[in-house]
């Protein structure tokens, strides 16, 4: 007998099918070839490994069973779980995404009317303060007038914001919050809003300061020239007090 | 009489205890649950541990073993008992595990994204040496993890009928009814897949220390019996 039709035997009697008549032959040909009776051991070990070695299922499984099981029960039934919907009809399905588009572009109006526009205008009121701020390079006065309290002064009585010694609109303070650039709003959102409309109105009361003072400015000039006294600019004038 | 199920701590009545499994079919056919609570504690972990070894991840094989023991519920009026109820019920386990196969190979190849080496030390410096000492290897490893890791070789034409032979001990014409597949074929396959398992235990088989645990094992399982 070959190997291979003495391994066919082997196979056929580890499933016990091995008709009886053929064992003896199977015993012959395994009493002489080593490699065999080894093929028989390995295929013994193996099932025996496979076995021993079988799993068992979680300690949850019987209530994730039991579970798994009332649900389908109520399906079979045809009740349906509480979280199915019913098919939506194509008009039905249709309106439901027209309704989406349309909340969508609602709601991107109302993001750029309430957020972007906003901030575009604070952004011009920013740029018009700065040119408040830079109120400070106009020509100062030299003569006594800080003594007698007419210095102009473009500091308001209570310090709602500062702009940068340059002149710059850089730094924006309002009631505590700090804004700088464009992501502050973003961040405070109603809190931003009220310091945008408190900054347009001190740019706004800034404005009429600016006119006032140089009207001021323009008075205390034609005095002084009536008087004969000189009036010096900028650098000089700090270096003449 | 009743004695307690060690799994569920309910009383479990010995009159089901004491009938065959087409018995408890036919029980459940006339409506009585607690005969299905008997299926389900003789077969839960037969199924899970065939399923396992073709799908090899438990979630998912406990998950199957119990689509199935719910459509043996769901479905009981239609076994007729012309095959054994085992055979009914691992033929649904088959066409389940076959079915979500067929579901993986769809689906396209997803990477797993494991988490960077919090260590240098973690890195491993070189990938292992496939052709190194094996028994080294086996060193630490569980038998239980090597023996599954040999099945998921098997190619899975071939490893049904060999788990149904092997794990389940169904005889040739019962792997038929469950596969669908003509006697000598099933003959065949098993022969192959049995062929294929050797070549893949061959260092385990060499393993003195894990030969000595499958003792333990086996020891241990027939105090337990």
């Amino acid at each position: 007998m070959r190997c291979g039709k003495a391994r066919t035997m082997i196979n056929l009697e580890l499933d016990g099918v091995l008709p009886p008549e053929q064992t003896p032959h199977l015993e012959e040909h395994l009493a002489r070839c080593a490699d065999c009776r080894g093929y028989r051991a390995d295929l013994d070990t193996g099932s025996r490994m496979i076995r021993a070695t079988a799993a068992e299922p979680s300690d949850a499984f019987e209530w994730k069973l039991q579970l798994k099981l009332n649900q389908a029960l109520q399906e079979a039934a045809g009740a349906g779980t509480p979280w199915q919907e019913n098919e939506p009809s194509p008009w039905f399905g249709w309106l439901r995404s027209f309704g989406l588009s349309s909340a969508a572009g609602l709601a991107l109006v109302l993001v750029v009317t309430t957020w972007i526009l906003p901030n575009a205008l604070d952004r011009t009121a920013v740029d018009a303060g700065s040119v408040a701020g830079r109120v400070s390079d106009t020509p100062a006065l030299t003569r006594s007038s800080a003594d007698r309290g007419d210095r102009l002064s473009l500091q308001p009585a209570s310090p709602v914001f500062s702009f940068g010694g340059n002149g710059s609109a850089g730094r924006v303070v309002s009631g505590g919050t700090f804004l700088s650039g464009n992501d502050s709003w973003l961040k405070n959102g109603p809190d931003a809003r009220r310091s945008f409309s408190a900054l347009e109105a001190e740019v706004q009361h800034l404005r009429d300061q600016l006119v006032q003072s140089r009207q001021e400015n323009a008075r205390l000039m034609a005095l002084l020239d009536g008087s004969g006294v000189k009036y010096l600019e900028g650098e000089d004038a700090l270096h003449h007090e | 009489m009743s004695e307690r199920s060690p799994e569920s701590g309910r009383p479990r009545p010995q009159v089901y205890a004491d009938l065959r499994d087409e018995d408890l079919i036919a029980l459940v056919q006339q409506g009585q649950k607690r005969a299905y609570d008997e299926i389900v504690r003789r077969f839960k972990g037969r199924l899970f541990s065939f399923i396992l070894r073709m799908v090899a991840d438990p979630t998912e094989a406990e998950e199957i073993a119990q689509d199935t023991l719910i459509r043996a519920y769901i479905h009981a009026d239609k076994y007729r008992e012309i095959a054994k109820f085992s055979t009914w019920l691992f033929t649904i386990a088959t066409n389940l595990v076959r079915n979500q196969v067929r579901k993986k190979k769809r689906q396209p190849y997803m990477m797993t994204l494991d988490p960077a080496p919090v260590n240098d030390d973690q890195i491993p410096l070189d990938p292992p040496d496939p052709v190194s000492d094996p028994t080294r290897q086996l060193e630490g490893r569980e038998l239980g993890e090597l023996i599954a890791e040999a099945t998921a070789q098997v190619p899975e034409k071939y490893r049904v009928p060999f788990l149904l032979r092997e794990v389940e001990q169904l005889s040739y014409e019962e792997i038929q009814q469950v596969t669908g597949l003509k006697l000598g074929t099933v003959r065949s396959r098993i022969n192959r897949a049995r062929n294929r398992f050797r070549a893949n235990i061959k260092p385990l088989l060499k393993n003195e220390s894990l030969l000595e645990e499958l003792e333990r094992i086996e020891a241990r399982a027939e105090s337990d019996d």
